[in-house]
């Protein structure tokens, strides 16, 4: 369908419009109506719609608005019409003179007003435009979303004319919709399991647990079972090897028994031998201690007599008492001798030792003397030096102090006022200082320091008052005067001159100290007075007793050493004799004693014979020797038997292989402990498990197993036909969705071609598109990139949209509906309009495009457009 | 003379696998009343005594419940009944005979036979061959054999024995298997006059005495069995033997092969199932093949659903490898399916056909879009 002419008046603002959309003889091509706002391009879209929908007679507001605003008059429509064969006019006006009227000029002639007219056109309407493709071709200002062809059957008509492919049927619509849904019955749309087939696997792995529970429990039943089998056949086995074991142990334990039987014998013979051996020993020992009596009584007897004839022999003691006491004499005399020669030695010792003692007390006497002497000069020196003694250092501090003080009288003498007064002499004047009286005035100038006071008594008194500074200078003299004082009382001394002197007395003192202490060091010699008082009063006493002692007539100088040499010499002959004498006491000390032996001995020789006789009587009194010999002869006998008999049992006992024997039996009775011990093991092991097998059998686990495999059987059965089923209809819509697929894709093409064809003139090669169901545009690629429509940019998107629109005119074709659109492209770049350009001229050749702007230049690009401009206040205009 | 009611392979207490819980029940209970049953064939048969000849339960195992109800059974029971513990319910530590379950409640005429014969009156010894494990180790029925003296004047010795015998499919390494010479040899030196085994759930006679049977289980248990569902009713006097099968069993197990290639195959499978008398205690195994069409896969489907129903069991061999459902013409005309739809269908159906790991698939798929479509139909 095209609109070849439409008219507008009093439509709103426009008061009268008349624009030819179509050149005369064409029935596609572009057209741009371009002016400025408010010119009525929107109206003149606005119109191609109200036209058809709105009576005359309506009161809608929508209506009502048409009317310009302040003019009571009615809004017309009329618009040229032309389809395949078909061509109208068709007029309508609201509001005021309301009319509609509609003149058809092919296929016949048909002139038709009011409800008529206005029934007839949207019939018209109807047969000749798809209402959802007039709709979807309609672009309005702004508007960037996509249309909705998909709902467009002249569209889907003209996608089956050029694919070839019929549109989705129904009832395959029907069917996928019956597939999804008994797919939706076994899976989610995610493909996991649900509904029935996650009831039957869950139901399957309860019954498989239960299952696998129940033959738990079968099966430890039978083992026991196999169990019990095994031990009582190992219980049997162990039996008899038992039984074998005993057999070898009774033979083991006979063969045993006879060996320590044959052990006894051995032992037995041995103690015998061991008896037979004692006794004989005790028979040779008694025959012994018999022929030892014997002899020891007869070497008694020859002793006896020995002794006593020594004895007899050793009575000439006597000779040597008398050489004792010859000595004894000897020895005396010597030792007199010695004491004199000592005497005399004693007396010329004490002579030497007086006369040098004598010599040393005078020397001390005389050291003594001059000590004493020294050191009283000495003490009255230091008691000197003690009194009034003046350091250097205080005498410095003194003469400091000094000149201290009179500096301060000094200053206070410069600084005090001169009173001079001339006094006659019969007047009596007095001056009193301070508060002290002075005295009569006899001078003529005084110094006023502490206020002077001069009276001439009943005449005058003046009263000189020092003046305001004094008074320091004052207070500093006092203070160094009360120092100086200070320091003089310290150090004992009157005035500083008595102090220099003191000084000076002490330097000589001291140096008088100094001389007598060394002459008193030299005197003493190191040692003090009084150790050399006392060592002179004890050399006057030993002095004293050496004179007794000394033989003063013994002449002239005392010979020490001849009286030393004699003293020696006699204590030599002393030693001489008392050793000769020891000797001589020695001798005679041992003939004692050898005599008084050889006497004991005797006796004791005679005590021994009388013993020893006594002894062997009573012993034969007991036992002759006879028979004495007798019996050692027969234990002698019994014990040669007695061995013989021993070492042929031992030698036999020795034959058998004792050990070997005792290792067989130990051997087979720790086979029978061994086999005894896994026999009962056995049986108690047998016990237990048939008796836990017999118990556990008694709950009936085989029937329990049955159930369980039965409900096993019927959840696996279940299982399995849930999971045919599922895999049935997940099949089936597996299927039904790629044969679906198939088709669509086979049936859209056209269109996806043809916007693919556009957009490459647009975007260039790397251009294609991805339709949805609905026809729209789900994603773009550009280049390798793929992007949702959404995520395009505003302007791509209003592109793509437009695209979708000229596609889908394009592949409809004439039977289409004419494309306006209203002011778009207001996003697109200059490069972009370009190109645009381009592919509305490719779609002006296929359809009618009515472009609406305010922009021209945005489609001064579009080849072969026919542009219509629209000034305020015109009132027809014709395609160029 | 002697006459008495030789069973075997009671197997109380036995599951099937396709059983169930409500056809458990029943085919329980069905060896339970087999018992009286029993008991009736010897009270019509004057028989002196029954002897079970092994694996009188299925395990020694079992619940009291399958004990207790044993034994009230067997107390219904007129004449003395032996018990031998066979394979499945060995002599061993857990033997089901020890159990307090069977001990206190054991009517005085039910006895187990152990190793040591019985005087079962009326000059009958009974010789029992227990055995005391899962598993014997020598041909326990020569080895008792070599322990017996020939039997002197009119006596009568029954042998009762379990196992498999020479002569049959066995495992030649097996130890235990009864030497039939050596029974015939005990037969002729008149060791024994009647062998009554248990073990072979089908009624077999063995050998050409005529005095050695496999008396069969008297409730079928499997589809392999030939003669299940007997007892067998002995008359042994001197030299001779009578022995007559007489059928207790209620149960049976059918198996057969179905070859689907279209609804007609489909409404003769119906036929024959229909026919099939006391369903509830009939179970069928269907071996089926083929290749047909949806709907004929879908009919085939349901009546299947509705055999399970009646049927104690309906066991069906091959639907998911050996019989492939893919849309004939027919499902495509019949079903008014879109471009899309037919597409689908048209690739299922070339997996479905071509074999591999996913025709089973691509066949429960066509059939799922088949209910789909019908169901949307």
């Amino acid at each position: 369908m095209r609109i070849r002419r439409i008219r507008l008046r009093d439509f709103r603002g426009v008061a009268e419009c008349d624009v030819e959309l179509l050149q005369a003889g064409s029935e596609t091509g572009v057209v741009v109506v371009e002016g400025p706002n408010e010119i009525g391009k929107t109206s003149l879209a606005e119109a191609l719609d109200l036209v058809w929908e709105y009576r005359d007679s309506s009161r809608s507001r929508v209506v009502r608005d048409l009317q310009p605003v302040g003019r009571d008059v009615g809004t017309t429509v009329e618009i040229d019409v032309e389809a395949e064969g078909v061509a109208f006019t068709y007029a309508k006006t609201w509001n005021r003179d309301t009319s509609t009227e509609l003149q058809v000029t092919a296929p016949r002639a048909e002139h038709l007003t009011g409800r008529e007219a206005h029934e007839r056109a949207r019939r018209l309407l109807a047969d000749l435009v798809d209402p959802g493709m007039w709709a979807a071709l309609r672009v309005a200002q702004g508007d960037v979303s996509l249309p909705d062809v998909g709902a467009v059957p002249a569209l889907a008509t003209a996608l089956a004319r050029v694919s070839g492919t019929a549109a989705v049927d129904a009832r395959d619509t029907a069917m996928a919709d019956c597939v999804a849904t008994e797919r939706a019955r076994w899976w989610t749309d995610h493909g996991r399991p649900r509904g029935p087939l996650t009831e039957a696997t869950a139901g399957l792995e309860a019954a498989q647990e239960a299952h696998g529970r129940a033959q738990a429990a079968l099966e430890r039943v039978r083992e026991d079972l196999d169990a019990a089998e095994r031990l009582r056949a190992t219980a049997a086995s162990t039996g008899r090897e038992l039984d074998e074991a005993r057999v070898v142990q009774a033979a083991s334990r006979a063969a045993v028994e006879r060996l320590h039987d044959a052990q006894r014998v051995v032992e037995s013979r041995r103690s015998r031998h061991e008896q037979c051996d004692t006794a004989a020993q005790a028979a040779r020992r008694a025959l012994g201690r018999r022929g030892e009596l014997v002899a020891e009584h007869a070497a008694a007897v020859e002793m006896l007599d020995a002794a006593r004839a020594a004895w007899d022999a050793g009575m000439g003691v006597r000779d040597g008492e008398a050489d004792v006491a010859r000595r004894q004499q000897a020895r005396d005399d010597a030792r007199q001798a010695r004491d004199a020669a000592h005497e005399r030695l004693r007396i010329v010792e004490a002579q030497a030792r007086r006369s040098t003692a004598t010599a040393e007390l005078s020397g001390l006497h005389s050291r003594l003397d001059e000590a004493r002497r020294v050191s009283a000069e000495l003490r009255r020196v230091e008691q000197e030096l003690s009194r009034g003694l003046i350091e250097p250092s205080d005498l410095d501090r003194l003469r400091g102090l000094d000149l201290a003080a009179r500096a301060a009288q000094g200053a206070l003498a410069a600084g005090a006022a001169r009173v001079g007064i001339t006094v006659d002499d019969d007047v009596e004047a007095r001056v009193t200082e301070g508060t002290e009286s002075v005295g009569r005035l006899d001078w003529t100038e005084i110094e006023v320091v502490d206020g002077v006071e001069i009276t001439v008594p009943g005449v005058i008194a003046v009263r000189v008052a020092p003046g305001a500074g004094l008074a320091e200078l004052r207070g500093r003299a006092q203070a160094a005067r009360r120092e100086l004082a200070a320091a003089l009382a310290e150090l004992g001394v009157d005035d500083l001159h008595a102090a220099e002197a003191a000084a000076s007395r002490a330097g000589r003192s001291g140096e008088e100290a100094v001389r007598l202490r060394a002459a008193r060091d030299h005197a003493l010699d190191g040692e003090d007075i009084e150790v050399l008082t006392l060592r002179a009063a004890e050399l006057g006493a030993a002095i004293a007793d050496w004179s007794e002692m000394a033989d003063d007539d013994a002449g002239t100088g005392p010979d020490l050493v001849g009286a030393q040499q004699a003293a020696r010499q006699a204590q030599e002959l002393l030693d001489g004799a008392q050793a000769v004498l020891d000797a001589a006491g020695a001798q005679a000390q041992h003939r004692r004693e050898s005599t008084e032996e050889l006497r004991t001995t005797a006796e004791r020789a005679d005590a021994t014979v009388a013993h020893l006789a006594s002894r062997l009587s009573a012993a034969r009194s007991d036992v002759d020797d006879l028979v004495l010999a007798d019996e050692a002869e027969r234990c002698e006998s019994e014990l040669r038997r007695a061995s013989a008999a021993f070492e042929g049992a031992r030698e036999a006992v020795a034959a058998e292989p004792a050990e070997q024997v005792e290792m067989l039996a130990e051997s087979a009775d720790a086979a029978v402990g061994r086999l005894e011990v896994e026999l009962a093991d056995a049986r108690r092991e047998l016990a237990v498990r048939a008796a836990r097998a017999a118990a556990k059998s008694e709950e009936g686990p085989a029937t329990t197993s049955d159930r369980a495999e039965a409900r096993l059987r019927a959840a696996t059965s279940r299982h399995e036909r849930a999971e045919h089923a599922a895999s049935a209809s997940a099949l089936l819509a597996a299927t039904f969705a790629r044969h679906r697929e198939s088709r669509r894709r086979q049936w859209v093409a056209p269109l996806a071609d043809e916007i693919h064809r556009l957009g490459s003139v647009l975007w260039g090669s790397g251009f294609s598109v991805e339709l949805d169901d609905d026809l729209r545009i789900a994603r773009r690629t550009l280049d390798g990139v793929t992007l949702d429509f959404h995520d395009l940019s505003h302007g791509a998107r209003e592109q793509l949209a437009l695209l979708t629109r000229l596609a889908c005119a394009i592949v409809v074709g004439p039977g289409g509906a004419p494309i306006v659109i209203d002011d778009a492209l207001g996003f697109s770049d200059p490069e972009r309009l370009r190109r645009m350009g381009a592919v509305l001229g490719v779609a002006g050749r296929s359809c009618q495009v009515v472009l609406l702007t305010c922009h021209p230049q945005r489609y001064r690009h579009v080849p072969n457009a026919t542009t219509i401009r629209l000034p305020v206040g015109s009132v027809a205009y014709r395609a160029a | 003379m002697v006459i008495f009611v030789h069973t075997a392979d009671w197997q109380l207490g036995m599951a099937r696998d396709l059983l169930d819980d409500d056809a458990q029940a029943r085919f329980t209970q069905a060896r339970i009343d087999a018992i009286s049953r029993i008991g009736d064939v010897a009270r019509d048969h004057d028989a002196a005594f029954v002897v079970v000849a092994g694996d009188v339960f299925e395990s020694n195992h079992l619940d009291r419940r399958t004990v207790h109800r044993a034994l009230e059974a067997l107390a219904g029971v007129d004449v003395p009944v032996w018990l031998l513990p066979g394979n499945h319910d060995p002599l061993d530590a857990a033997s089901i005979y020890e159990s307090s379950a069977f001990t206190a409640r054991s009517p005085e005429h039910v006895r187990v036979l152990r190793h040591d014969a019985v005087d079962a009156g009326g000059g009958v010894e009974l010789v029992g061959v227990p055995w005391t494990s899962k598993e014997m180790l020598r041909d326990e029925v020569a080895h008792t054999l070599s322990r017996l003296d020939p039997l002197a004047g009119d006596r009568e010795r029954i042998m009762v024995a379990h196992g498999v015998a020479t002569g049959f499919d066995v495992d030649r390494h097996r130890l235990d298997v009864i030497d039939l010479s050596q029974v015939q040899r005990a037969v002729d030196e008149r060791l024994v006059s009647y062998l009554a085994l248990g073990d072979r759930h089908s009624t077999t006679r063995v050998g050409t005495s005529g005095r050695v049977w496999y008396a069969g289980a008297p409730e079928p248990t499997r589809f392999t069995e030939i003669d299940a569902g007997k007892v067998l009713v002995v008359d042994v006097e001197g030299p001779r033997c009578d022995v007559t099968p007489v059928r207790v069993g209620t149960w049976r197990f059918r198996q057969w092969p179905v070859d689907l290639t279209g609804d007609h195959d489909v409404d003769a499978l119906r036929a024959r199932l229909d026919g099939v008398a006391d369903a509830a205690r009939t179970v069928v195994r269907l071996d089926v093949s083929g290749v047909v069409g949806l709907s004929t896969a879908a009919r085939f489907d349901g009546l299947i659903a509705e055999a399970a129903d009646r049927l104690a069991a309906c066991d069906v061999r091959g639907r998911d490898d050996r019989l492939v459902a893919v849309a004939d013409d027919a499902d495509l005309s019949d079903l008014d399916l879109g471009p899309v739809t037919r597409d689908v269908v048209a690739e299922l159906c070339d997996a479905a056909l071509g074999g591999g790991d996913g025709a089973q698939d691509a066949s429960r798929a066509l059939v799922l879009l088949h209910r789909l479509v019908a169901g949307a139909a």
